[in-house]
């Protein structure tokens, strides 16, 4: 019994306690916890920007480029120029910029309509109620700085006294300088010197003036890169983690400024052990064309060259593996140094050379090559505007590269440094790949002519099996010579101050040009020491100073040795000897003395002293004047627009004394609301036979200047105080024409200052600026007289016929007709005579300034002289228009003898002709020159007018004293044309002919009572005008 | 042997285990009252009086509480213990700057579900001509979530905040021994709690995809014993011998004092991985090292005292949490949160009443402080309240029971916990307050626990 109620007791507890947890889970459930969610999404917000807050040497080209977290609202993109502004800081001026959304709106690239300024502050803000969601914390104080110029306007290229602006990385932009693993250089560190002016690369040696010392005060082995205002010095080997001290010491500017003394110690963080990430520029996987990048929405990798020059369809398609060292990344959690060794190359597809985007330049450019000068160094750091987890880290890099064309040419012609090189991206991890997208935009020199802007998107991806990743690519081929300037054919088309060159096939290691022995310059045998040469690398290109070695009369021999290498360390393939020697120059007294004044040719003006200037009413209204000496009915010169970005050039028929040319012989002004003409302050870059003038602050477009070239009307100057002289005292000729032959000027005679006005111009007149001398001349010695030495043409056989290979820039005159009393005549020599080789006038001396301005599709052009038969047409549409301004050229004399009434001979020295070419129309400012297509490269064509003069001609029967009208004596419709052609150191040259004759009718009188004449004529294709470009680089 | 395991499982049994098993599935994964032992106490007796009898409960849980107790009794038992708890921690939000979104109060209403055999057997002295002392032997194994996660281990941080205790508890394993009259009237008692520290190592080359190679993996788990000690005193025979002389009729007096060491897991994880192309040798270190299940020290002692068909307990213990101050300094998941603990005194009453030879009854409270000092800890956001512990159960003796044909203790209790309100701030570094809280949330809760426990005496 008891067991039994036991039993029951106990079923009834068991179920109760089988019960009891499920009723007791079922009353359980009034408080189910319930779903919890973290509110904090992290704020839409800028993750990338370019220029970044803080940056400095910001390309005065660059777009900005935004990314967001985040795609922005079309409203507020269509919106955006209420709610973006770009300022500069000092002034508060707006830029204006286009707009256009990337990336479906992830993305904004603003387009500054004109280039940013250089050396300028400039601030984004925003103008409105913020950017929709975005966080708009950023634009509280967006500030960057543009890179002052490299060369021009002083107020461009830095302020102050010369000093040094940084040094990176050990003093680095706000967006490092708070970061302790980027405070301080590494052991991978190169060191980029940003200076407020230009450096003077004959002051800049590294072991002199430069020196990087390390703990046991021992010069470190470095590479020294200059260009402009930027120095980098590039340890060869890493650095030892121990204090090194950098020493600037007498470092000097382009002005002459001398940097004072400083120091620099620090000592590099060891990165040690590092690892090599191989990435590959472009896409892994299959091929992506089309793929735009995410930051700019342009092709990725295609470097857009645009300028005036090339217009902005010429680009170029970068690939290639990079290495990069990363240092050990777990001891740099705050930014990951990073390097990519020099040596590394980057390929290019070829580039079209296209004038103006449309005419083709007829060179090609092979394969352009990208190839790191320095270590490039960068730092991978923590995304700067989000905190997000999914925020892409930033990459940073700066580099150094060197650009060069695989043909010829398009090296000697495109080869340069590119420095300073700033990059920014974003890198993230992608699908297990390390992904980066980047920014930069570099600014390649254009035929030495402009600037072009690139804007590089960078798309770079890492092999996802670093233990097989391909081998980057090196630069293979042998370093070899390619060319140099002025080369063994075109040393008649070089003159003193030139440069010497060396173009190389591929980039030089900027250390083995300072080798002593790797170039060595030996004049008359005598070898220079290396401080009397001075030298400077950039690209494949080694440019020597000309003054002192590209002189006249003199054996130059440049040895080159296979201590020159590459930037792997190749030697050069074979050692080289480069012989030069320049047309010899003519002293007639043994001395200078012997030799004529100096001419003048300029841009913006006309190469004479001018008289009757008008500068009231409106601006079109406006004349610059006539030529002192000339007639009343001279057309008046236009008043020329400068394009704003350009110098004032003064180039000279001989070398001028540059110790003359100062501040009171050569003087600009402007004039301003009152009328009063107040000083230009500026800078003059004088050459032996160049001045360019560049004002210390832009001009100020639309108003008027004036500049000076000061001369007396004497034989006797004051060299430098009141004239403009050559080194053997004789004043610049700035009058070369008169109305009477007493008033012809002397050999050796100045004139009246030479005062020229012109008005800068903006962006819808610009050109560009073309300089041509007229080069090679048979007047060596520019006075006008084939003399001395001076070959011009021969008649070696004497079978009456000339050789072949007539000098260039020659007219080749025919005695077309007589009449009056002169009953027989013979141009050349004395009657009865035959002597073609004596029937040529000499271009002597002149220069030309053009500018290509804008295609016309619909112009039509007819090119006579391209089958060289002036008979047939060859007629096309479509053309670039190129301004040629007014200018003089000057020739040698040639002789007549004339019969007069069959009893008297009288012999005929023209003397100079002074060839004044002149618009056909006088209401044109400038001769309109057409540049057209041919299969064989660019055409140009032109047709003006010349006013010829022969004032010193002096007609005479026997004692009585004769008068002719070779004063102002117009020709009209003077047609010249011929091809424009690069030749192999990258200059252009033109050489253009006469498909129509050219008739010079003389007419002889006595006291205004015509006598005779005398018709002389140039035949078709007899005139030669021959132009050299200037040289792509200077020192 | 076999066959002799199965006589002791019984059929009842069987079915009364797979009946809660399926009456009562877990909720979610990580369900669990955590360190169990302190914090409800094991089995019917512990959690239902409050554990204030558990320093002289005699029984096999004995070995945690108190070794010494298992001297208290000869018989022999094996106790399987079904413990489910429920519980409901809230945290209300009294607002901030950037509140979590929170759907109710409710952070947490987990269940526990704690499974839990305990064996102690005498070892010595067991028949009567022995002479020996008698000893005996406990031995007790305890997993969470009815065996489903024998190692549950959590070291999180929590922006909605998270309660310092009541989480899952790791396997749970200890031994421990009695002897009987080491001196007169003190029996004294030894026992060691089995912990692990468990330490994995893991070396890989690796992509940035995560594919790796060259991989090697070492995984070990260190053991290593607690101890506590325990020591029951009759007053009576320690001062009196055979006779009777304490005063005020105290003469079945009996006092217990008892010591744990403070017992936690630990798990490091040191991870060493080289990417090729981006980190070479000697590689990414990651290193991990965080402790679970801390139980702090305790020192304690209780008075019982038998009035009849009554027991009445009375105990203090003195559980030392600021070490936790130092485990948590080199936590690396709650290193940042500067937490501050203090030493608390818990107090803790019972009762038990013997109504029939067959049936108990037994109750108790226990007043517990918060031994959390800190009312902000950055990214962990620990809460912890005071809380007043109420248990109430029974236990009914069968004498033969069916099938076993042995005597069979059948205990019931429920347990409840009142946690009271307290306000905590809430900070993370991932707010956008951060450093400053983002929130401000009152945590309380409720818990009630149902123990369970069918104990065959031998």
């Amino acid at each position: 019994m008891n067991t039994i109620i036991s039993h029951r007791t106990a079923t009834a507890l068991l179920t109760l306690l089988v019960m009891l947890p499920g009723s007791l889970l079922l009353s359980g459930c009034g408080g189910d916890n319930g779903a919890i969610s973290i509110p904090w999404t992290t704020p839409d917000t800028v993750i990338f920007a370019y220029p970044y807050p803080g940056q400095r040497e910001v390309t005065p080209s660059a777009q900005i480029v935004l990314r967001f977290s985040a795609p922005l609202d079309e409203s507020v993109i269509a919106d955006i120029d209420n709610k973006l502004e770009l300022v500069t800081v000092e002034e508060g001026t707006p830029i204006t910029f286009n707009h256009e959304a990337v990336d479906e709106g992830h993305g904004l690239v603003l387009r500054p309509v004109d280039k940013l300024a250089p050396n300028t502050e400039y601030q984004l803000q925003l103008s409105g109620e913020g950017l929709g969601s975005v966080d708009t914390a950023p634009f509280s104080d967006f500030r960057f700085r543009t890179a002052g110029a490299q060369q021009g306007f002083a107020g461009a290229i830095g302020a102050d006294d010369f000093k040094l602006l940084a040094v990176t990385p050990l003093d680095q932009t706000a967006l490092l300088a708070d970061i302790d693993e980027a405070r301080q250089p590494n052991d991978m560190s190169t060191l980029r010197m940003v200076f407020n002016g230009l450096l003077d690369p004959a002051n800049a040696n590294y072991g002199e003036q430069i020196k990087l010392l390390d703990a046991q005060g021992s010069l470190v082995e470095a590479s020294l890169l200059l260009q402009g205002r930027y120095l980098v010095l590039d340890p060869t080997n890493d650095l030892e983690p121990a204090e090194h001290t950098l020493i600037l010491s007498g470092l000097r500017s382009r002005e002459g400024e001398t940097l004072p003394d400083l120091e620099r110690s620090f000592t590099p963080v060891a990165t040690t052990p590092r690892e090599t990430a191989v990435l590959k520029v472009g896409t892994l996987g299959q091929q992506q064309p089309e793929l735009a990048s995410k930051l700019t929405g342009k092709s990725v990798n295609q470097v857009p060259v645009e300028s005036f020059v090339l217009g902005s369809e010429s680009f170029t398609k970068l690939e290639g593996d990079l290495a990069a060292d990363l240092a050990f990344v777990p001891d740099f959690p705050g930014a990951v140094p990073l390097r990519v060794p020099a040596g590394s190359v980057l390929s290019g597809s070829a580039v079209d050379v296209n004038i103006l985007g449309e005419v083709d330049a007829g060179i090609e450019t092979g394969e352009v090559q990208i190839t790191l000068l320095s270590d490039a160094n960068g730092y991978l750091i923590p995304n700067p505007f989000s905190d997000a987890k999914d925020a892409p880290r930033y990459a940073l890099l700066n580099m150094d590269a060197a650009m060069t064309a695989e043909k010829t040419i398009a090296n000697a012609a495109l080869s340069q440094n590119l420095l300073n090189i700033q990059v920014a991206g974003l890198a993230i991890v992608e699908d297990g790949i390390l992904v980066m997208d980047a920014v930069s935009v570099v600014e390649p020199e254009i035929l030495g002519l402009e600037r072009a802007s690139g804007t590089l998107s960078f798309r770079m991806e890492a092999y996802a099996d670093q233990r097989n990743a391909s081998v980057p690519a090196t630069n293979t081929p042998q370093l070899d010579l390619q060319s140099w300037s002025p080369g063994e054919d075109f040393q008649p088309n070089a003159r003193p101050g030139d440069p010497i060159i060396l173009n190389f096939n591929k980039p030089l290691d900027p250390a083995s040009v300072s080798l002593d022995g790797a170039i060595e310059v030996s004049v008359n045998g005598t070898s220079l020491l290396p401080n009397q040469v001075s030298m400077r690398q950039d690209g494949a290109t080694v440019i020597i100073e000309g003054a002192g070695i590209v002189e006249h009369n003199q054996d130059v021999k440049i040895t080159l040795t296979s201590l020159l290498r590459d930037t792997q360390g190749n030697p050069l393939n074979q050692d080289r000897t480069l012989d030069m020697r320049l047309p010899d120059l003519h002293r007639p007294n043994g001395d200078g003395s012997g030799l004529r004044s100096p001419v003048a040719a300029v841009f913006p003006g006309f190469p004479c002293a001018l008289t009757g200037a008008e500068l009231t009413g409106e601006p079109a209204t406006w004349r610059n004047g006539r030529c002192v000496g000339g007639q009343p009915g001279d057309p008046k010169l236009h008043v020329n627009g400068l394009y704003k970005d350009y110098p004032i050039r003064v180039l000279f028929s001989r070398s001028i004394d540059p110790a003359t040319i100062n501040k009171d012989t050569f003087f600009v002004e402007r004039r301003d609301p009152e009328g009063t003409w107040v000083p230009v302050p500026g800078r003059r870059d004088i050459l032996p036979q160049r001045v360019e003038f560049f004002p210390d602050t832009p001009w100020r477009i639309g108003d008027l200047y004036r500049y000076t070239l000061r001369s007396v009307p004497t034989t006797t100057p004051t060299c430098g105080v009141n004239a403009i002289c050559s080194p053997d005292g004789a004043p610049l000729q700035t009058r070369q024409i008169s109305q009477s032959s007493d008033e012809a000027p002397a050999p050796r005679q100045g004139g009246p200052n030479m005062v020229n006005h012109f008005v800068p111009v903006g962006k819808d007149d610009r050109y560009t600026l073309v300089g041509l001398r007229v080069l090679p001349t048979v007047d060596v010695n520019a006075n006008m007289a084939v003399d001395g030495s001076e070959q011009g043409a021969t008649d070696n056989d004497n079978d009456g016929r000339v050789d072949p290979g007539v000098p260039a820039n020659h007219l080749r005159l025919r005695l077309a007709d007589r009449g009056g009393v002169i009953t027989d005549a013979n141009l050349g020599c004395s009657l009865g005579e035959n002597c073609p080789e004596k029937r040529f006038a000499f271009l002597s001396s002149g220069a030309l300034a053009a500018g290509p301005r804008t295609f016309e599709p619909n112009t039509e052009v007819n090119r006579r002289l391209i089958d060289d038969d002036p008979d047939t047409d060859n007629k096309i549409t479509g053309a670039i228009h190129a301004n040629v301004y007014p200018t003089t050229i000057s020739t040698t004399a040639v002789y007549l003898e004339a019969q007069a009434l069959f009893l008297i001979t009288i012999g005929l020295d023209t003397g100079p002709l002074i060839l004044r070419l002149v618009p056909g129309d006088d209401n044109e400012p400038f001769i309109t020159g057409f540049i057209t297509d041919t299969p064989n490269g660019p055409w140009f064509n032109a047709t003006f007018d010349i006013l010829v003069d022969a004032p010193a001609l002096r007609p005479a029967l026997g004692p009585i004293e004769l008068g002719h009208d070779i004063r102002s004596k117009r020709v009209t419709d003077v047609t010249l044309e011929g091809p424009l052609r690069f030749v192999d150191d990258g200059r252009l040259i033109l050489k253009v002919s006469n498909p129509d004759p050219l008739m010079i009718p003389a007419n002889i009188d006595l006291l205004g009572i015509g006598l005779a004449n005398v018709d002389l004529e140039v035949p078709p294709q007899a005139a030669d005008l021959t132009l050299t470009f200037l040289p792509v680089k200077n020192f | 042997m076999a066959r002799k395991t199965r006589r002791f499982i019984p059929i009842t049994f069987a079915l009364f285990l797979a009946s809660v098993l399926i009456g009562t599935q877990s909720e979610h994964a990580l369900a669990g009252a955590g360190d169990a032992a302190s914090t409800y106490g094991l089995g019917p007796v512990n959690a239902g009086s409050a554990q204030a009898l558990s320093a002289f409960e005699p029984g096999a849980w004995a070995v945690y509480y108190n070794p010494a107790a298992m001297a208290r009794s000869p018989e022999g038992e094996l106790s399987t213990v079904v413990q489910y708890g429920e519980q409901e921690l809230r945290a209300k939000s009294l607002g901030g700057s950037d509140p979590v979104t929170r759907e109710n109060d409710v952070l947490s209403d987990t269940s526990s579900e704690l499974v839990l055999l305990g064996l102690k057997t005498r070892i010595a002295g067991a028949s009567e001509p022995d002479s020996s002392r008698p000893m005996y032997l406990g031995i007790n194994v305890g997993v969470d979530e009815y065996t489903s996660n024998i190692l549950p281990f959590q070291a999180n941080t929590a922006a909605e905040g998270q309660f310092l205790r009541y989480e899952s508890q790791p396997l749970y394993l200890a031994f421990g021994g009695a002897v009987r009259d080491l001196v007169r009237g003190v029996d004294a008692g030894f026992s060691a709690r089995l912990t692990l520290a468990a330490k994995a190592r893991l070396d890989a080359v690796s992509d940035l995809a995560g594919n790796t190679d060259s991989e090697k993996l070492s995984l070990e788990g260190e053991p290593s014993l607690s101890p506590a000690l325990g020591l029951n005193i009759r007053t009576s025979e320690l001062f009196c011998g055979s006779t009777t002389c304490m005063p005020f009729g105290l003469d079945e007096l009996e006092a217990a004092l008892f010591w744990r060491d403070e017992t936690d897991y630990e798990v490091g994880v040191d991870a060493n991985v080289v990417i090729p192309g981006v980190i070479p040798e000697p590689g990414l270190d990651l290193a991990l090292s965080t402790v679970d299940s801390y139980q702090p020290e305790v020192f304690g002692g209780g008075l019982l005292l038998p009035l009849g068909k009554f027991e009445l307990v009375v105990s203090v213990e003195e559980q030392k949490w600021s070490e936790l101050e130092n485990k948590f300094a080199g936590d690396t998941v709650r290193n940042q949160a500067n937490l501050r603990f203090r030493d608390v005194v818990v107090p803790r009453l019972g009762a038990r009443f013997q109504w029939t030879d067959q049936l108990r009854l037994f109750g108790g409270m226990a007043q517990e402080d918060s031994p959390l000092k800190s009312s902000r800890s950055q990214d962990v956001n620990y809460l912890d309240t005071d809380k007043i512990v109420l248990g109430l159960g029974g236990d009914y003796r069968l004498n033969s029971a069916p099938l076993i044909n042995a005597p069979l203790v059948l205990s019931l209790s429920y347990q409840y916990q009142k946690l009271e309100e307290r306000d905590f701030e809430l900070t993370s570094i991932n707010s956008p307050s951060d450093p400053a809280p983002y929130e401000t949330v009152r945590a309380d809760g409720e818990i009630q626990v149902i123990s369970l426990s069918a104990s065959v005496k031998f």
